[in-house]
């Protein structure tokens, strides 16, 4: 068994910290400024915006007031409630933070998770979609290993589901089967909720639309993919071609039925991906309904990592 | 390097068996026997690593990424409320999960919380919980049946195949829940890693299903 010195010790530290020192100038050379989010939220207002998240993973803490609050479950939503009420039309906002959220797991108690994320408000969309992807990139590139990109838009199935006009149950179970990638799943709940079957072509195309741009090119044949649908193919051919100039060590794979288990996403969606990782080395999104929910919509976009994961990442072999 | 090698993880006994007669059945697992001292197998011929593991640890070896696939039932991941993908219902294992207890017994006395034994706390709590009723749950590990027969508890809720061992032990059914079978899990990082072996693998399965 290898067993390590002081020194071995304090390198392994050294690299930790140049490690996080990387992300924060990457971050500071893009034009975000370094913001430190509340930590605590009111319960019912997160209530109200987390619809589909398990509330029993969220800390729940009671105020000197008896006001029922949350201990910080995402940056995101503090971040938001912070920026939008203060807000004045045509106003950009680049920042990134380097802080923990808190959860509660069956089992785990409380669990602390470290995260480095980027948030970029009121910034003319495409130009902020590709830069966010850009930068996710960028930062990809620090990591030991070839790093997958998985990228959606959530307007996809947003347009499937308005055209289909489930009821709520079928609307439910559908999502969850999609979540799951569960195939077959999703063809019962559509044959059982008896939808029209052309209908439900689009929405296996979809479903089966994962993979690199260039093979969705020639298997999709997306000109037959409804008029509704066509911006959001659009928008991502355009960010295709711009990140194809990018950083070649990143492997870009599309998924056109991505769902988030964050309800406030809205537009394009992206996971990080890392050979021997078990989990998501990094995530975002566009999310709009999140800003509109505390007061006025503007253009927002962000992504997020994990800290500890991506940590151990970069030293698996150092 | 991209990863051309899937690491399957099944269970130990009868629905690990049935999971490779299912596997065998699209060209998998051909070298593979049903039961064997080896806790990891390779078949060759697909670049597929198997891994025999207790029932309950195969959400944990997927879930953590050690394996990139699993076959497990339903109750086992029910009640471990995974991070996992639930690619599809296999269709064999089927059982149910049901609550059951002494004969001619169906209650307890007015004013009393029932006490239900079970090896699926979290199973039970939260179907009691979607009918807004309040039951004392009592954890066990094994031999549910014995729970209500010594007054551990009054009623348990278990899966049930063919209510055999229920009878055996002077117990009946008070309430169907809902069937169970054996599903397809997948790690997600793999999913997305490996995709083009699990659309392989899914599809296969799919056209075997369509025949059967």
């Amino acid at each position: 068994m290898a067993t390590y010195g002081l020194q071995d010790t304090l390198a392994r530290q050294r690299k930790k910290y140049d490690t996080l020192m990387r992300l924060e100038h990457q971050a500071v050379a893009a034009g975000y400024v370094l913001f430190d989010p509340d930590f605590f939220e009111p319960y019912d207002r997160y209530h109200a915006i987390h619809g589909r998240l398990p509330h029993r993973d969220v800390v729940k803490v009671i105020s000197p007031t008896g006001d029922l609050l949350v201990l910080r479950p995402d940056v995101t939503t503090s971040l938001s409630r912070q920026v939008i009420p203060a807000w004045q039309a045509g106003e950009e906002l680049k920042v990134f933070y380097r802080t923990s959220v808190f959860h509660q797991k069956v089992g785990r108690g409380i669990v602390v998770t470290r995260q480095f994320g980027l948030e970029w408000f009121g910034g003319a969309e495409q130009e902020a979609d590709h830069e966010m992807l850009h930068l996710a990139q960028a930062l990809l590139a620090d990591l030991n290993g070839e790093a997958l990109l998985e990228i959606g838009d959530t307007a996809f199935l947003d347009a499937w589901l308005k055209e289909a006009a489930l009821d709520e149950t079928t609307h439910v179970l559908l999502l969850e089967a999609l979540e799951d990638k569960n195939r077959r799943a999703c063809l019962n709940i559509l044959k059982a909720a008896a939808v029209e079957t052309s209908m439900q072509d689009v929405l296996m195309r979809l479903f089966d639309g994962q993979g690199a741009f260039t093979e969705l090119e020639t298997t999709l044949d997306p000109d037959l993919l409804p008029p509704s649908m066509q911006p959001a193919w659009q928008r991502l051919k355009a960010l295709e071609t711009v990140l194809a100039k990018g950083d070649a060590m990143t492997r870009r794979v599309y998924d056109l039925a991505m769902v988030s288990p964050q309800n406030y996403y809205d537009g394009l969606i992206f996971k990080a991906y890392l050979e021997g990782v078990a989990v998501p080395v990094l995530r975002g999104g566009r999310y709009h309904p999140l800003t509109r929910r505390f007061g006025r919509e503007i253009p927002a976009i962000g992504l997020s990592i994990d800290l500890d994961t991506w940590l151990e990442a970069v030293m698996r072999d150092a | 390097m991209r990863e051309t090698r899937l690491i399957v993880a099944l269970p130990k006994g009868r629905l690990g068996e049935d999971a490779l007669a299912t596997l065998r059945t699209i060209g998998y697992a051909q070298n593979i026997p049903d039961k064997t001292r080896r806790l990891i197998m390779q078949d060759a011929d697909h670049d597929v690593t198997y891994l025999f593991v207790k029932p309950v640890d195969v959400i944990t070896y997927v879930e953590q990424g050690v394996a990139d696939v699993g076959i497990i039932g339903l109750d086992s991941l029910l009640e471990a409320d995974a991070d996992v993908y639930t690619l599809a219902d296999l269709g064999f294992g089927q059982c149910r999960f049901a609550v059951a207890g002494p004969l001619k017994k169906t209650g307890s006395a007015p004013g009393k919380t029932w006490r239900i034994a079970t090896k699926y706390p979290r199973v039970t709590a939260q179907y009691y919980a979607k009918t807004n009723r309040t039951v004392e749950i009592i954890k066990l590990n094994g031999s549910v049946e014995l729970a209500p027969l010594v007054g551990l508890s009054d009623a348990i809720v278990d899966i049930v195949e063919t209510g055999s061992t229920l009878k055996a032990n002077g117990l009946e059914i008070y309430e169907e829940m809902f069937a169970l079978s054996a599903r397809l899990i997948a790690n997600r990082a793999s999913y997305r890693l490996k995709y083009p072996l699990f659309k392989a693998l899914l599809q296969k399965l799919d056209a075997e299903r369509e025949d059967a």
